[in-house]
């Protein structure tokens, strides 16, 4: 009832408003804020030709076919199609560092081993850098500087080989290969930028079916492989390059050295989901379950 | 109230030069003012928002537009129209003054739950990938295999073959061979008929060796007639022989 009466007077003041009101006329109209306006050419009779000139292909709208070069065989009849090359532009690339340039930071301290070194972090020396759109997936490590490199790192990157994972292990360190997809490595290449966005961390997804086979190699040390299997292959790979692997057991930062990420996820101390802002610097959570589940689940 | 750090330090560093007192070092500014409205301004806390509202107002006296004099403070712009973009931007930029509800940033239910849905369709069970690896890499081992026990079963029979193929080439060659010594013996004999060298292809030589042809078959029919009428003298003759020992047994 007393909101009947309040919705009457509501709809009375309204009324009384509308009729004290005047007119709706031309000069007391306005169009919104936002009206684009084209801007207005010249409609004298000197501005006849639409910006196109005189006579020729230009105004009459027969252009030549792109690529025609007046008759001289073009530039696409003058290339042969090299098959071989056909798909070398989409496949993954892994632009390379060196052990030595590795070191290199560590030693210049533009690399902290006190953490866990992953791209971020090589990303962060803004001595390293790659190109999403390149199709560039992440790090590959080379062998170069694998006789001098000494530092006891817990180290994640995208593309390695043998020679160089014996040189992290023999250095009393541990390597990790781990696969991100675009998404997740525009997030990881520069955070900062990425959380400006406010966007959420994405889930990062599992490798195609012609990565999973390294990703899920204990040799190569991929992150969807067997621990158990993992350990295994660190013995053999020393009594193979022959060096005495190091206790990892009774390590002081033995802790540090086995901080390993989630599947799912690219932060380390951040999941999927979560929002980060950095004006009122706080974290966000999604407490809903459709949100927890799809963040938190591989399909 | 913001604080503009450059007077704050100057006015400090001319009331130590009054008061004769040593300058400390560092100065610790407080940055991190509290954003309520607690603040005291001539004595009368100012308690509501309105209120605020006004005195920042009666402030502005820089006659900015009021969205860069905004901007030039950091606050969040006064738009006639924002999108769910611009409003997620304005978040992400301002935080909780920017006055947007922070449910925004993340999907829609409907589209979490639409993607959920394609991801659960596209996607296929990581241990049957891993099988699949495991598979694939079997098959390219179980070829190579095969391939190598053919190769062996095929060399251990690669002697016998060997022996199958010489043989072969001998029996056609012999073939050729004998012909060819017979059209020789055929040549000889026609010269020793006509009396010089004929050739191959002449008639004359032709009509001879086609005479010597049929002679040959009326020769051989007459033997496989003796033949024959041998043949069943001696089979009577048996017949005989039998029947007269059999008369006798």
């Amino acid at each position: 009832d007393d909101l009947l009466k309040m919705a009457s007077k509501v709809t009375e003041r309204a009324l009384n408003l509308i009729k004290s009101m005047p007119r709706v006329a031309l000069d007391n109209i306005k169009d919104l804020p936002t009206t684009l306006y084209k801007k207005r050419h010249n409609r004298s009779r000197a501005h006849k030709k639409r910006g196109k000139g005189n006579k020729g292909q230009g105004p009459r709208g027969t252009w030549d076919p792109l690529g025609y070069e007046g008759g001289q065989r073009p530039l696409i009849g003058v290339v042969p199609s090299e098959k071989y090359y056909g798909q070398y532009a989409i496949r993954r690339q892994y632009p390379p560092i060196s052990l030595l340039e590795l070191q290199r930071l560590i030693d210049l301290r533009r690399v902290d081993i006190t953490r866990p070194v992953d791209i971020t972090s090589i990303c962060n020396s803004n001595l390293y850098k790659f190109e999403v759109a390149k199709n560039h997936f992440g790090v590959n490590l080379t062998e170069e500087g694998c006789d001098i490199f000494a530092a006891k790192i817990n180290l994640e990157i995208q593309w390695t080989t043998e020679l160089v994972i014996a040189a992290v292990e023999k250095a009393g360190g541990t390597i990790t290969t781990r696969y991100y997809d675009p998404q997740c490595l525009a997030a990881l290449f520069n955070p900062l930028d990425y959380f400006k966005k406010g966007l959420p961390i994405p889930k990062c997804k599992l490798p195609p079916q012609d990565a999973l086979a390294f990703y899920s190699n204990p040799e190569f040390r991929g992150y969807l492989a067997d621990p158990e299997k993992i350990l295994l292959a660190r013995e053999k790979l020393a009594q193979k390059y022959g060096y005495k692997l190091p206790d990892l057991s009774s390590d002081p930062v033995k802790d540090m050295l086995l901080m390993r990420k989630d599947p799912l996820q690219i932060f380390y101390g951040l999941e999927p989901g979560w929002i980060v802002n950095l004006r009122d610097r706080c974290v966000l959570k999604p407490k809903d379950e459709d949100y927890l589940r799809y963040y938190n689940t591989v399909y | 109230i913001t604080s503009n750090m450059a007077s704050f330090s100057t006015f400090t560093l001319r009331l130590a030069a009054r008061n004769n007192k040593p300058l400390l070092r560092c100065i610790s500014l407080n940055v991190n003012r509290p954003q309520s409205s607690s603040f005291i301004f001539d004595g009368i806390p100012i308690e509501n928002k309105t209120e605020e509202n006004a005195v920042d107002d009666v402030k502005n006296v820089s006659r900015l537009p009021l969205n860069n004099y905004k901007k030039y403070h950091g606050q969040p712009p006064d738009l006639p129209y924002k999108d769910l973009h611009k409003r997620k931007m304005l978040y992400a930029q301002f935080g909780v003054a920017s006055g947007e509800d922070p449910r925004i940033l993340w999907p829609t239910r409907l589209k979490l739950l639409d993607q959920e849905q394609e991801e659960k369709e596209e996607s296929v069970p990581f241990f049957d990938r891993i099988a699949q690896i495991e598979a694939e890499k079997q098959e390219a081992e179980n070829a190579i295999l095969e391939r190598r026990s053919a190769i062996a079963k095929n060399m251990s029979q690669m002697p016998k073959w060997i022996q199958e193929y010489k043989k072969k080439q001998e029996s056609t060659q012999k073939v050729a061979k004998d012909r060819a010594v017979k059209k020789e013996a055929l040549l000889e004999e026609a010269r020793d008929h006509f009396g010089y060298t004929v050739q191959a292809n002449d008639p004359k030589f032709l009509k001879m060796v086609e005479d010597k042809e049929l002679q040959e078959k009326t020769e051989k029919k007459k033997l496989k007639k003796e033949e024959k009428l041998r043949k069943s003298e001696l089979r009577i003759e048996k017949l005989t022989s039998k029947t007269e020992e059999s008369k006798e047994g």
